[in-house]
């Protein structure tokens, strides 16, 4: 029961970074940093930054719909802690 | 030049074979809505006609002219359905478990099913869409015209080419039929359109596979190595600069529009049957748009390296491949671009119409008592024909603003009018599903001051003059006013034109939203449609039905619903209740579900004013509504609260078992303590009786036996004297059992005492009594009891000596605020395990020879203990036991001891 809840916790904190992560990295300041003339195999950094930033958010989301499936049904905020929601 | 008959051909084919999926779509439906048509792959390819013309052709456009910008109308969703947990799913579940028809029914329905809120944001969507579909007949159009341009590709690619509003025409017009002949044949239970999204989902794999093969042509045939692609890349997509307010305001607007668009409501929302489409949909979505994306730069490049100049760039698609004569992959990208621009306009005037129906046309007719009064089918072939026109009133509003706005503006720029339009719903969408305390007043102000802005600074100015503004007030402002120019606001001028429509927009929609909320009361209806929207998670309870309470007749509720729902639904509507009962008054049960599936159909609002002229009573129970409202409070209360509970409850047991464990040692100690008790008292009475006994029958005895026998009687009675005491003063000693007179004495003086008292006792045994003392020493309590205890200790050290040469030491000093006395003997000492043993009750050493009754030393423990101080052993290895009193010392007020 521990170790399951905890996993759900994990998973609902997961779920809520990954928007809040993605749109920070996609939103300057941060993405000014690889706006620079720079290369990588040919290709500019930013447009290299854009994609994996956008695959890895990807790679994250399947993980989170993963888990989302393996949760219990029912109501996911009721279940959650109350503080959680502030 | 591909020949146009070959394209109309293509084209037409290309449409019947939609048909055909969508008929199969249908058909499959009918039998049950399960298996691939509900899968979660189909609800995700529905949801890519976010991907439009606009990004078929315009995307290149955009990334030839602005660099990487065009990429933040992808990453707005991308973000929106990665963070599916958060918004989403709300939106998604009030969708489906209150089968909202409409953005504008939604949001109606939340705000107490208000009819006005529904009409204002249907003639909202209606605006806002316009430039939208406007934008899908130019790129047809204009696809159209390179891809048959008689002077060949390579001079269709380099010359301005002006509108073919002949073209454009017939496009609308075939638009038009294509969508009423798909979406609107029937009006569907839930407003699934089963075959609609199926075609729309063969279209969603045609563009993307059309993207990808020109993409793939042009960076490994055109652009000789893959590496080479970006070698002539502008100089923009670097440019920090693009990386500002404008990038931030386009994502923002892509992410809201991709909720807000009434189409992408309508496919994710409305057409939403499960959970696990949308969880498939978070990640499905993101990468479709992933594959979407990743050649549009390379094309851009090459289309400006290998086209000549001033070749629109928002045509590159085509031109490149009709260019480098290769005319299959070019028909495959003309395809890929009538997909994307056909299933935008097929939804959009399906998800427009059953709007205008549902929130304008309905209710004009519910309240000019059309519905009331005629039959069943005519209603229902009403509603059909309203919403067939209203598709192609849609579509023609579209050409209209074509026409009117002529050539001017790129895809993108057209495109980005929409979004901003449509965003206004943002506030109202949120608020309603998260804030309480939103009311209708507030969304109606916020929409609309928001709307007005937005036409103000973006939608008329992009006539360029041709329609109510003229070129010289999007100049100047009005009457010269320069603080009112629609594209510099109150002076703001150093913002682009769309930055600047969305912040005043956005701000003020915003504001006056939060604000006129604050200031005016929901109706109760609204705090009901609230509680249920902003809990939708929450447990459905009984409470819910029985907050509004309404009276009407089973006949007239049944001919109501069969003018709506046609016949057959209304008899399995009805079949349940009847057999049930056979009331004539409907229960509010039934109200509310025939309510529910009239809402399904024509929208909350419409539903609700429909139920109302059957119903002759309604209330609503305020205080339900109360406590439905505080239900739910209440529910996240009591979890937190049970779990404080449960851990204390927890805590209180462990303390509990301990204490019981406590109370169970005790209860042993206590049985073995009346055993010994018992066992000790019976030894010296056997004796006693048996020697009475052997007294009274032997008379005969001689005087000395007889002296000896007496002697032994009264030993043994000393000893149970001696016995009891103990006991009796054992329990005396217990906390609180007995007073004692306190006094301040000198300690060496019980000592003294105590040693006089041993004195007959150490000369019977020989043993030599060595004294040392402490000066000046006071300590409080009681002298005899202090004595008793010394008394104790020094014949202990006397009996307890095999010593040939038996010493005792008592010694006595001041250690800092404690005296401290010592009795010691050089006896055999204590053994290591028994050094606690000693102090408890009967216990008497190994050499059970040694009279006593086990009973010394843990009352002087006890006496000891009253004391304030401690009685110990010492921890020394010397030779034999030392017993260490110590007591704390009374101080007078002169600080003297």
């Amino acid at each position: 029961m521990g170790t399951r809840r905890s996993d759900g916790q994990g998973f609902r904190d997961l779920a809520v970074m990954l928007p809040i992560s993605a749109a920070l990295l996609l939103m300057p300041p941060l993405i000014r940093i690889f706006a620079t003339p720079g290369t990588l195999g040919g290709i500019p950094w930013i447009v290299v930054y854009i994609f994996a930033v956008w695959a890895a958010a990807i790679l994250v989301a399947i993980a989170v719909a993963r888990h989302a499936h393996q949760a219990p049904g029912g109501d996911p905020e009721a279940r959650s802690d109350p503080t959680e929601r502030r | 030049m591909l020949p146009v008959n070959l394209v109309v051909l293509v084209c037409l084919a290309y449409v019947s074979l939609l048909f055909l999926v969508a008929f199969a779509g249908d058909r499959k439906a009918s039998r049950g809505p399960s298996g691939w048509l509900s899968s979660p792959l189909v609800y995700t390819l529905s949801i890519s006609i976010y991907c439009t013309s606009w990004t078929f052709f315009g995307a290149v456009g955009s990334a030839a002219r602005s660099g990487a910008e065009f990429v933040t109308i992808y990453l707005g969703p991308v973000v929106v359905f990665a963070g599916w947990w958060l918004f989403l799913r709300k939106l998604v579940t009030v969708g489906r478990v209150y089968n909202t028809t409409s953005i504008a029914d939604l949001i109606s329905a939340r705000f107490g099913k208000s009819p006005a809120l529904g009409a204002l944001i249907t003639i909202m969507a209606l605006i806002g869409t316009t430039p939208y579909i406007a934008l899908q007949l130019k790129a047809l159009t204009s696809s159209f015209q390179v891809i048959t341009f008689p002077a060949g590709a390579v001079v269709a690619a380099s010359v301005e080419l002006e509108p073919d509003f002949v073209t454009a025409f017939w496009v609308a017009i075939g638009l038009c039929v294509f969508s009423i002949l798909f979406g609107v044949r029937n009006i569907n239970v839930n407003e699934h359109h089963h075959g609609v999204i199926a075609a729309i989902a063969v279209e969603a794999l045609v563009k993307l596979s059309a993207l990808l093969a020109v993409g793939l042509w042009v960076v490994f045939a055109l652009a000789d190595t893959s590496a080479t692609v970006f070698e002539n890349a502008p100089v923009s997509l670097a440019n920090p600069d693009s990386f500002g307010t404008r990038w931030v305001a386009l994502c923002f607007l892509a992410g809201a529009a991709v909720i807000c668009l009434p189409r992408q409501f309508q496919v994710t929302v409305v057409e939403n049957t499960s959970d696990r489409q949308l969880r498939t949909a978070s990640w499905l979505f993101p990468l479709y748009l992933f594959l979407i994306c990743l050649f549009i730069l390379p094309i851009a490049i090459a289309g400006l390296r290998f086209l000549p100049e001033g070749s629109d760039p928002d045509l590159f698609v085509l031109t490149l491949p009709l260019t480098a004569g290769q005319d299959a992959i070019a028909l495959l990208a003309f395809l890929g671009g009538f997909s994307s621009a056909t299933s935008m306009v097929i939804v959009s005037s399906i998800a427009l119409s059953t709007m205008i129906s549902n929130h304008i046309v309905m209710p004009i007719a519910v309240g000019l008592g059309m519905v009331a009064s005629a039959g069943g089918q005519t209603t229902r072939g009403f509603i059909l024909r309203v919403r067939r026109t209203s598709i192609c009133v849609i579509i023609m509003l579209g050409f209209v603003y074509f026409w009117l706005s002529g050539t001017s503006g790129a895809l993108a720029a057209i495109g980005l009018i929409s979004f901003c339009g449509v965003a206004q719903f943002l506030p109202s969408l949120v608020g309603g599903l998260y804030w309480r305390r939103a009311t209708q007043a507030g969304a109606i102000t916020g929409l609309s001051a928001g709307f007005i802005i937005w036409c103000y600074t973006l939608f008329l100015p992009s006539f360029e003059g041709a329609f109510l503004l003229s070129a010289e007030v999007i100049e100047n402002g009005p009457f010269g006013w320069f603080w009112l120019k629609p594209h510099a606001l109150f002076g703001l001028t150093e913002f682009d034109p769309l930055v600047h429509a969305l912040f005043w927009s956005m701000s003020i929609n915003i504001a006056l939203f939060i604000g006129v909320s604050l200031l005016t009361e929901p109706t109760p209806l609204a705090q009901l449609q609230a509680t249920l929207f902003i809990d939708v998670f929450r447990r459905q309870t009984e409470s819910e039905l029985s907050v509004i309470r309404r009276t009407a007749r089973i006949s007239e509720l049944r001919q109501l619903a069969g003018r709506i729902l046609g016949p057959e639904e209304t008899i399995l509507l009805f079949q349940a209740e009847e057999t049930h009962e056979r009331s004539s008054i409907a229960s509010d049960e039934l109200i509310s579900l025939v309510e529910a599936r009239l809402a399904a159909n024509v929208g909350a609002a419409s539903a609700r004013s429909l139920v109302s002229q059957v119903v002759t009573s309604e209330t609503i129970g305020v205080e339900e509504l109360k406590r439905l409202a505080g239900e739910a409070e209440q529910i996240r209360a009591y979890s937190a609260e049970l779990e404080r509970k449960s851990q204390q409850i927890e805590a209180t047991a462990a303390e509990l078992a301990k204490a019981n464990r406590q109370l169970r040692e005790i209860d042993i100690q206590k049985d073995e303590f009346l055993s010994q008790v018992s066992h000790e008292v019976r030894t010296p009475m056997t004796s006693i009786r048996s020697f009475s006994e052997i007294l009274l029958e032997h008379r005969d005895l001689d005087e000395a036996r007889k002296l000896h026998f007496l002697g032994i009687i009264q030993s043994e009675s000393f000893r149970l004297t001696r016995l009891l005491d103990g006991i009796l003063d054992l329990n005396t000693q217990d906390p609180g059992e007995q007073t004692w007179e306190n006094e301040a004495f000198d300690p060496e003086a019980a000592i003294d005492h105590a040693i006089e008292t041993c004195e007959p006792l150490a000369r019977a045994a020989g043993v030599k009594i060595r004294r040392r003392r402490a000066r000046n020493v006071r300590v409080i309590g009681s002298r005899d009891r202090l004595t008793q205890v010394f008394i104790n200790l020094i014949s202990n050290a006397i009996k307890h000596n095999p010593n040939k040469g038996p010493e005792v030491m008592v010694s006595s000093l001041r250690r800092g605020a404690s005296y401290e006395a010592r009795v010691k003997d050089n006896g055999p000492g204590i053994a290591a395990d028994n050094r606690e043993n000693i102090f408890i009750k009967f216990y008497r050493g190994r050499d059970a020879l040694a009279s006593g009754v086990g009973l010394g030393l843990p009352i002087s423990r006890q006496i000891v203990k009253r004391f304030g101080g401690e009685l110990c052993l010492s921890e020394g290895k010397a030779v034999g036991a030392e017993f260490i009193v110590r007591l704390p010392m009374y101080r007078t007020k002169a600080g003297e001891a």
